[in-house]
């Protein structure tokens, strides 16, 4: 008996978790875009998942503002935090990722796709300024947030919503990503 | 000062450098010659050396044991090498416990316990490193080489006065001409070290390895930690494998990272570009290598405590945790133990027919719990063709 009463709390609890201020969502649609400003592995995380939940997700590492006009994407994921050697590898830097992140979220924005920031990989990734920087040029302007909660330990995402009024789904742990993003395409 | 007073100082002084040269040239050399002995487990099939792959190594400082654990059913092959850097000794402790403790249900596992053996035979005397660290295990104590980040400069100088990288031609600091993961995919006729890398390339492509990881430790100072650094084609294994070790098994994280194409030398990067192998590197936390570290000693080596290092995290300059508790080595070799598991799994399961089935390997948690010395069989009880000495 003690186990079910510890098991219907612990549902209870990761359902809370992911719906903490799911009500305001916008509605989100299919097929989804997901690219990184500063090039860490956070968006290939989140394709993966994605792809796991069945939602249409292509990853782009340097998706353009004209990739947005050339294809027929609903919804476009940045994740933020960055990874010098990530840009090493992708050939960009810090400059060149604000430029290419501003252009999509301008382009996003006139052709009315939906802009979800994600912060996926906990504090390893809220370390720099470029981390910094990565965040505060996607956060204005997202119509909703999906954050780890380990990316959250000082509460700067909890704050910067409320501030922002921005709609946050946070979740715990990396198999709980798939269900928080379920969320935001009303998938069951 | 009267001449004759002089001529004493001058043989007192004279008596006293001999003497500090004889003692330290008797250290040096007894650290050079020690052997660490490995038992070779239970599904070691043939061991092999570097020099079976390139044969100017035969027989030389850099001719390293190659393990081969072949489980006669067919799979993939995996080749796993501890002892790039031996300043690193989570990553050889790792190794060893594959060798002497796997037991393969499919497909094969190459094991190098000391990938570069030059390096493994000198120190930083300089920065203060013991030249030995002891291992407690359940029959004893077992004693280690400590070693070096870059192959020893008795076997490889003059360094030149820029390394030019082959064959990319990229200019890289002096000294990584002695530095095993610089100098991917290697030289026929290059330095020591760039033959090194020549003879593992042709491991990979003799033995078709499918999967190649490298082992290694990095300062908290130094922002690619508690990670695994892929080439594309090991991306989405290393993303799952972060992910469900950091849900499932680790305290602390482990992320990945994408290995740069401009930057040349590195196993991450040259073993994907130059063979058909998937290459990956496994980093762990040594609070030891870093420079703000206090006193510098075997303690620090295997427990990675230090007050200066947690002080300098205190300021927000470090990229991982540290506390109390440090980062022993016990953690260290039980999340390079797991990792490895982990991809291994993952690969099996992305890679139908190719699978490498690895079997009683303690995980994180069991080497934790039983500590890392628990894993490491007697030589003596052992016969004596199953002993081999690195």
């Amino acid at each position: 008996m003690k186990l079910k009463i510890l098991l219907v709390i612990a549902c209870f609890t990761l359902i809370l978790s992911f719906s903490a201020h799911a009500a305001d969502l916008p509605e989100f649609n299919q097929p989804v875009v997901v690219t990184t400003c500063g090039q860490s592995p956070g968006a290939l995380m989140v394709k993966m998942i994605s792809q796991q939940s069945n939602i249409d997700c292509t990853q782009k590492d340097l998706l353009t503002a004209q990739d947005l006009k050339d294809n027929e994407y609903k919804t476009l994921i940045i994740t933020m935090g960055t990874s010098g050697k990530g840009m090493g590898a992708a050939g960009t830097n810090m400059n060149q990722e604000e430029k290419r992140i501003s252009d999509l979220i301008k382009t996003a924005k006139e052709l009315d796709i939906k802009l979800i920031g994600a912060h996926v990989e906990g504090m390893a990734r809220r370390v720099d300024e470029n981390d910094a920087r990565s965040i505060e040029i996607v956060i204005p302007d997202a119509d909703a947030l999906l954050i780890k909660n380990s990316s959250n330990e000082d509460g700067y995402f909890t704050k910067k919503s409320n501030e922002l009024d921005i709609p946050v789904v946070f979740f715990e742990k990396n198999m709980d990503m798939g269900a928080a993003i379920n969320e935001f395409f009303q998938i069951k | 000062m009267s001449k004759q007073r002089l001529n004493i100082i001058k043989i007192i002084t004279m008596i006293l450098i001999v003497a500090s040269l004889i003692i330290s040239g008797k250290a040096f050399l007894a650290h050079r010659n020690y052997k660490e002995a490995v038992v070779a487990g239970p599904s070691v099939t043939e061991v092999k050396t570097l020099g079976d792959y390139f044969a100017p190594l035969k027989g030389s400082v850099a001719d390293c044991n190659i393990y081969i654990l072949d489980s006669g059913k067919p799979g993939g092959t995996i080749f796993l090498i501890g002892g790039s850097h031996p300043e690193e000794p989570a990553t050889n402790l790792t190794a060893e416990i594959f060798a002497e403790n796997a037991v393969l249900k499919q497909g094969k596992l190459i094991i190098a316990i000391r990938a570069n053996r030059s390096a493994s035979t000198v120190t930083r005397p300089g920065d203060a490193y013991p030249q030995f660290y002891n291992i407690k295990t359940d029959w004893g104590t077992k004693k280690f080489r400590m070693g070096d980040r870059w192959s020893n400069p008795l076997d490889s100088w003059p360094d030149p006065e820029v390394y030019v990288h082959y064959p990319s031609k990229q200019m890289l600091a002096y000294m990584d001409i002695r530095n095993i993961n610089r100098t991917w995919p290697g030289k026929k006729d290059g330095s020591i070290t760039e033959q090194i890398c020549y003879g593992f390339m042709n491991v990979i492509k003799e033995e078709n390895v499918d999967l190649f990881i490298d082992l290694h430790e990095a300062e908290l100072e130094y922002p690619v930690i508690s990670t695994i650094v892929a080439h594309e084609s090991g991306q989405n294994i290393a993303a799952m494998a972060s992910m469900m070790l950091t849900d499932m098994e680790f305290a602390e994280p482990i992320g990945i990272e994408f290995s740069p194409k401009s930057l040349h030398g590195l196993s991450h990067r040259e073993i994907g570009d130059h063979s058909d192998a998937v290459s990956l590197l496994f980093e762990t936390p040594e609070p030891f290598l870093d420079r703000v570290r206090g006193v510098t000693d075997e303690r620090l080596l295997l427990e990675g405590k230090d007050p200066f290092v947690m002080r300098a995290g205190k300021f927000g300059l470090l990229y991982e945790s540290i506390d109390e508790d440090g980062w022993p080595i016990d953690v260290r070799v039980g999340r390079h133990c797991s990792t490895t598991l982990m991809v291994s799994q993952i690969w099996n399961q992305t890679n139908p027919g190719k699978g490498v089935i690895i079997e009683n390997i303690p995980k994180y948690a069991d080497v934790i719990d039983n500590g890392v010395g628990h894993y490491f069989k007697n030589p003596d009880e052992a016969v004596a063709e199953k002993v081999f000495y690195e």
